[in-house]
């Protein structure tokens, strides 16, 4: 939950004002539908990666619910930052900035969708699920957006076990118990989301700037930055070898999240010493191979996994 | 003729903002309509999911 939101550049066609009403578009923004893609398919790939079997009509209820409470997250932070989401050209077009929704609209919206979110993931799966998607919630919309982003430079190194946690909650919703392997899984996610902030944030440094938020590139500079960057990216390289050595993750896996790896550590190199230009460029290259690379990890993994116990179990 | 082209104008705006206030009012409520149905839905098979086929099997 933690992932970066596009998607409120392409709502920015169009300006209504807010005594025309919220349309039906304006509250399906508020879930943050791109931040909700990734916050699924990583609790896809935990669910399926878990061996055990779930009955397929719980599959989809327990996605959705996981969905949904994705979606609730995104609603509490637009309601609690719309003050700085109007500052931001990233975030200026967003439903409750241009007053489209209202602030206490948005609020009971993530409320209500938090409550039935926790509530169907519990009677659909195990209540130990639903009990780390309301922490998961709670960590993203409490600790994260109204405590820490806007007080520490290091809000996002731990804001990000939010957006780490949809993975070990597709996991935990299939077997019922925690075990190393989605704690892994949360690690990759957890270790990816410094390097892929970060980039970002050197790009649009000025865009936070504006809204006063203490974002590292501001804080410390660039150049301490980039070397953040680059040792996140090299933890993070050795911590998607982790399912090989504890025996989830095979040969094709390995030389996969191998190759991205180095890809990360390469592109992180690549930040330093390079003038301001070139090196706006470049983080913007990071933050786009980032995207990917947590995409196609996973997918491995998964892959792997599903052609594997096809091949066993026939 | 200046004035009036220019109160019919905003005549015309009014009535395009206020079909479009409805539009997506209608539009709202068509959308929570459809979420309680899949509400709805979603408990029903949850139910028939966790308690399983013996949940039918009941004497007349």
């Amino acid at each position: 939950m933690a992932y970066l939101d596009t998607s409120a550049n392409t709502q920015s066609q169009g300006f209504v004002p807010e005594d025309m009403g919220a349309s039906v578009g304006d509250f399906i923004a508020l879930l943050k539908p791109r931040v909700m893609s990734l916050v699924v398919f990583t609790a896809i790939v935990g669910m399926l990666l878990a061996p055990v079997g779930v009955h397929p009509a719980i599959f989809i209820i327990a996605i959705i619910s996981i969905a949904l409470g994705g979606g609730a997250s995104g609603a509490l932070n637009m309601w609690y930052d719309a003050d700085i989401d109007a500052l931001m050209s990233r975030t200026k077009h967003r439903p409750v900035p241009t007053g489209r929704i209202d602030k206490n609209q948005a609020l009971g919206f993530g409320v209500f969708l938090s409550v039935v979110s926790v509530t169907l993931l519990g009677l659909a799966t195990n209540w130990l699920a639903a009990s780390l998607l309301a922490f998961t919630i709670f960590f993203y919309a409490v600790i994260y957006t109204i405590w820490l982003k806007r007080r520490t430079a290091q809000n996002i190194v731990i804001g990000g076990a939010a957006g780490a946690f949809p993975a070990m909650i597709g996991w935990v919703a299939a077997t019922g118990t925690i075990s190393i392997e989605p704690v892994i899984l949360f690690l990759i996610v957890f270790l990816w989301t410094p390097p892929h902030f970060w980039a970002l944030a050197l790009y649009k440094k000025g865009d936070y700037a504006a809204a006063n938020i203490p974002m590292l590139p501001n804080v410390a500079g660039e150049r301490a930055t980039i070397i953040q960057i680059l040792v996140y990216s090299v933890l993070l390289a050795l911590a998607s070898l982790a399912p090989v050595a504890f025996g989830f993750g095979g040969m094709i896996y390995a030389l996969v999240a191998g190759a991205l790896g180095l890809g990360m550590i390469f592109l992180s190199v690549r930040l330093i010493g390079t003038s301001k230009k070139i090196m706006r460029l470049r983080s913007r290259q990071l933050f786009s191979f980032s995207l990917l690379y947590l995409f196609v990890i996973f997918l491995a993994l998964l892959l792997e996994t599903l052609a594997l116990r096809s091949a066993i179990f026939g | 003729m200046t004035e009036q082209v220019s109160a019919m104008t905003k005549e015309q705006t009014v009535d395009a903002k206020e079909e479009t206030r409805l539009k997506r009012q209608r539009m709202r409520s068509i959308a929570i309509a459809l979420s309680l149905v899949a509400f709805v839905m979603t408990f029903f098979i949850l139910t028939v999911v966790r308690m399983g086929p013996d949940l039918f099997v009941r004497p007349l």
